[in-house]
């Protein structure tokens, strides 16, 4: 009996996982401050954004957003998206091909919607045709065919001190789902990525503690 | 006790119309209102993913879900409709 219904769970299970599409954003931030846990106010934070799938099942359509950031702590400067992903075909030189429209591209806006907040929608796509592909060979904004450049960039700038998180595709109420054949929605994996702004009284605190740090130290050696 | 269960009948009965007619007014996927759901459709529902209401090219009629921004979960149901 117990065999029984683990089998029933274990085929359960597989059939759960066959149907789940895995489609997942991958988010790399930089910051002209240099350190994310450190950013000043008129430092600009740039988001490179990557999207992956498992490939199968298919993708019928999908939606994606950067969500969750603080807007009285970042505001949204600009934004830039490719105009197609998850391509099955890609051919260094010639192209790629069978992948999904981004009905977003290829500039980037910001929208507000209740409950939500401020959002910048990346990618936007509904096909009649479900795509296998993986994302992995997909060109990025430099076009170069399995480069691995980012395939959506969103710039922020630092307005005001605090602590800020930025989610790509993790809001399904927000339309960020995955849609696999005969409309069944999918969750996205989403990324997130958390920026400071700390008063610079406490950064300069921060330093002068290091400072003194350093100095009881060499005193102590100094002493031994 | 007849009356109790004609009466639950009745209610499920209603709970079981009222249902049907609710996700048949969420199925209509007939956009250009030619009659039948075809590309034709899923063309004009591209035009108008992304937009929330009161937008420019915003289609009330895409917005399957009520949600007053066309998304890909609209899409979703476009899809399960059809």
């Amino acid at each position: 009996m117990k065999i029984r219904s683990m089998l029933i769970a274990s085929a359960l299970l597989f059939s759960a996982s066959a149907a789940t599409a895995g489609v997942s954003f991958d988010v790399t931030a930089t910051t002209t401050g240099g350190n994310l846990n450190e950013v000043a106010v008129g430092d600009t934070v740039t988001l490179d954004i990557r999207i992956i799938s498992t490939g199968t099942p298919a993708v019928f359509g999908l939606g994606a957003a950067v969500q969750g950031y603080n807007s009285g702590v970042v505001t949204f400067q600009s934004g830039t998206a490719v105009t197609g992903y998850l391509f099955e075909t890609c051919i260094p030189s010639v192209g790629c091909f069978n992948g999904l429209d981004n009905l977003s591209a290829p500039t980037l806006s910001q929208a507000n919607q209740g409950g939500v907040g401020d959002f910048v929608q990346i990618a936007n796509s509904a096909s009649l045709t479900g795509r296998t592909g993986t994302g992995a060979q997909d060109p990025g904004l430099n076009a170069v065919i399995g480069g691995g450049d980012a395939q959506f960039r969103v710039i922020f700038q630092a307005a005001a001190n605090g602590t800020t998180t930025f989610d790509v595709g993790g809001n399904p109420a927000l339309g960020n789902v995955a849609i696999l054949a005969g409309g069944a929605s999918d969750p996205i994996t989403n990324d997130t990525v958390t920026i400071s702004v700390p008063e610079p009284a406490s950064v300069m605190l921060g330093g002068m503690a290091l400072g003194m740090t350093v100095a009881l130290v060499a005193a102590r050696r100094r002493i031994a | 006790m007849i009356l109790r269960l004609t009466a639950k009948a009745l209610i499920m009965a209603s709970l079981v119309l009222f249902a049907s007619t609710a996700m048949a007014g969420d199925c209509n996927t007939d956009l250009n209102g030619d009659g039948v759901t075809n590309e034709a459709d899923v063309e004009i529902f591209q035009s108008t993913l992304g937009k929330a209401e009161g937008d420019e090219g915003y289609l009330a009629a895409a917005d399957l879900d009520g949600s007053r921004t066309v998304t890909a979960a609209d899409y979703g149901i476009f899809l399960s409709c059809n």
